[in-house]
């Protein structure tokens, strides 16, 4: 793994904060969790985060998503006329509906967003160890759900492609491969499912954006983004793509040995908002987990990233009232509550 | 149909030769790769010739395939070789590619608790500087086989990563049969690569059979271009049946003549049912027998 005392400090980040963090986010990669050294709450602005109780699949999720969007009124404007990618979590087809974003969801988002004035709404994808996306897409449901909204899907493992320099540049590839159409979205919207994780703690709205590195470069698994940190992998990726919002799917979540093998958890949420750290910052409390301990949020708080609860303005329901304390496995103990 | 296929990988091709993906997208070695492979062997085509051109040119000096605008080793080296090899082109560049394959490997790791498998193996990774995983060894396997290689040591060692990553009900997934103790399962695609990779293999008469079992069970429930195409390769290779598959496969086609406008899929579908009608077989080494 490289080591970040060997990386100047990304632009507008004190060198010192940095090296302290990033000798915490190497221990965390390898460990495959945060230390708990605690720095920075992140951003110098309080952020808005949306939960919204949602029992089931079947309820009215695209009302309800729209009446999330109306605390956001800046992603509004963002995707008024524009070109909007949703990118979902598309993993596995075996227990698809307690691994994916369930079709549901990314059905209601597509009309939500179609209804805020997007000029175009696609669902963009790379799953990550599964090469068989139409295999993925019929047998999660999602192809149907695609089909009767009349909204494309690419397959951005198989995506034109072009090298994006990285600008923290924390796995020190110095570039990364990304996809035209990922590059090409006006607002990128990060779908993801509330999981626990076995190599990163948690999963949400930031790691999801793994699945926006291509395989036709990095192949399937994208195992030297792994080799590099997952940490500092799922850093790079957000500041190279800069995504504009997240809605996090945790209507099923997933505890233990998650992001395939673990357990349902009905926690009842949908959780949304434009600072990606400050919605996964929200959603691991609400897996009762501490948010400071992962590794990567630490480093997005380097940035723009908001993780400290006082910075984050809370819309609709309280954490409180609908947390749950998910299990995770030994490794990641230390992110418990 | 097999011609309509055809035809939509040549109206696919671009004007400087390779394949792209998706009809208008920018050209990559894996489509072209597989295109190249699907195109008629008995016509002299300038579609062909143009494909050819096209690989070649992605050739660097030490041997490997890059993409374009790019100086790093590719893992559709394996399939450079061997969609070359299947028009009797470029041999002395498929020669170096497979000199350079056989330096080539993945990163090993001591033992992790989560983990089952010996990651002191060294097959293919996907990438330089990454562990080995099994798609890139099992193509790597055939191409080197294809290319002479079958009594080399990186051969016998490649074929026995690919046993130790076989899951418990027979097939292969990307190349980890378990993590924290649950057992992961297979996939159709990966299961017929690594058992076709492990043609002529002395020590995997039995997980041969079980891949080869896994495939007939698991191409029932499932219907995708990809496990469809790769499935019917696979079985053909061994001389199983592969007619109701091949059927399958072929009502899926769509009426412009590809499988969901994927130069791939196409290519992967209009090589199988090649095979099943009969014809050649991009996969099957001459002598498939355990040696």
């Amino acid at each position: 793994m490289p080591n970040p005392a060997d990386n100047p400090a990304p632009p507008g980040v004190n060198r010192r904060r940095f090296l302290k963090l990033g000798a915490a986010a190497a221990a965390g990669g390898a460990l495959g969790a945060g230390t708990g050294l605690w720095l920075d709450c992140g951003g110098s602005s309080r952020t808005a985060v949306t939960i919204l109780k949602a029992s089931s699949y079947r309820q009215e999720l695209a009302t309800l998503i729209r009446a999330g969007l109306k605390n956001h009124p800046a992603v509004i404007e963002r995707a008024r006329d524009r070109r909007v990618l949703l990118k979902p979590n598309l993993v596995e087809y075996s227990n698809a509906r307690r691994v994916n974003t369930h079709p549901a969801v990314v059905a209601a988002a597509i009309e939500a967003f179609r209804a805020a004035g997007a000029r175009e709404v696609l669902v963009a994808e790379g799953p990550g160890h599964q090469r068989d996306t139409e295999m993925l897409l019929e047998e999660s449901g999602l192809d149907d759900a695609l089909r009767h909204a009349r909204a494309p899907f690419v397959d951005l493992n198989l995506d034109s492609i072009r090298p994006v320099p990285l600008a923290a540049n924390y796995t020190q590839l110095g570039k990364l491969w990304l996809p035209d159409t990922a590059l090409g979205a006006d607002l990128i919207v990060s779908l993801p499912k509330l999981k626990t994780h076995h190599w990163a703690g948690v999963t949400l709205s930031l790691k999801n954006l793994m699945g926006v590195v291509p395989g036709a470069k990095y192949g399937w698994p994208k195992n030297l983004l792994h080799w590099r940190g997952i940490h500092q992998s799922i850093a790079d990726i957000a500041l190279a793509l800069r995504p504009g919002f997240a809605i996090v799917d945790g209507i099923e979540g997933m505890e233990g040995d998650g992001p395939l093998m673990g357990e349902t958890v009905p926690a009842g949420v949908l959780i949304m908002g434009e600072n990606l750290a400050a919605v996964d910052a929200t959603a691991t409390r609400v897996m009762g987990l501490r948010p400071e301990r992962v590794a990567y949020l630490q480093l997005m708080a380097l940035h723009d990233g908001v993780i400290c609860e006082d910075a984050i303005a809370q819309r609709g329901e309280r954490i409180a009232a609908v947390r749950r304390h998910f299990k995770v496995l030994e490794p990641f103990a230390v992110l418990r509550s | 149909m097999i011609q309509r296929g055809r035809d939509f990988l040549s109206a696919s091709q671009l004007a400087d030769g390779g394949w792209p993906y998706r009809p208008k997208a920018a050209a990559l070695l894996e489509p072209t790769c597989y295109a190249l492979a699907a195109m008629d062997q008995a016509a002299l085509t300038k579609e062909r010739d143009a494909g050819i051109r096209w690989l070649v040119a992605r050739q660097m000096p030490e041997g490997a395939f890059a993409l374009p605008n790019d100086s790093e080793p590719h893992w559709a080296t394996s399939l450079a070789v061997l969609a070359l090899a299947q028009h009797g082109a470029a041999g002395p560049q498929r020669a170096e590619a497979v000199k350079w394959l056989l330096a080539w490997g993945g990163r090993t790791m001591t033992q992790q608790a989560a983990l089952t498998l010996d990651g002191q193996l060294v097959g293919w990774p996907w990438t330089g500087g990454a562990f080995s995983w099994v798609e890139p060894t099992a193509c790597a396997l055939l191409a080197l086989k294809r290319g002479g290689q079958r009594d080399h040591p990186r051969v016998a060692e490649g074929e026995k990563m690919l046993l130790d990553r076989q899951c418990a009900d027979g097939g292969w997934n990307y190349g980890n049969p378990a993590v924290f103790g649950a057992a992961l399962h297979g996939f159709l695609p990966t299961t017929a690569l690594a058992t076709l990779a492990l043609q002529g293999s002395r020590t995997a008469n039995e997980a041969t059979r079980r891949g080869l079992d896994f495939l007939q069970r698991e191409i029932q429930k499932h219907r995708s271009a990809l496990a469809l195409s790769l499935a019917i390769l696979c079985l053909a290779a061994f001389g199983r049946p592969v007619a109701e598959p091949a059927a399958t496969l072929a009502a899926r086609q769509q009426p412009d003549g590809s499988w969901r406008q994927d130069v791939r899929l196409t290519a992967l579908a209009v090589l199988a049912l090649q095979t099943a009608d009969g014809g050649p077989n991009l996969f099957k080494l001459d002598d498939a027998k355990p040696r």
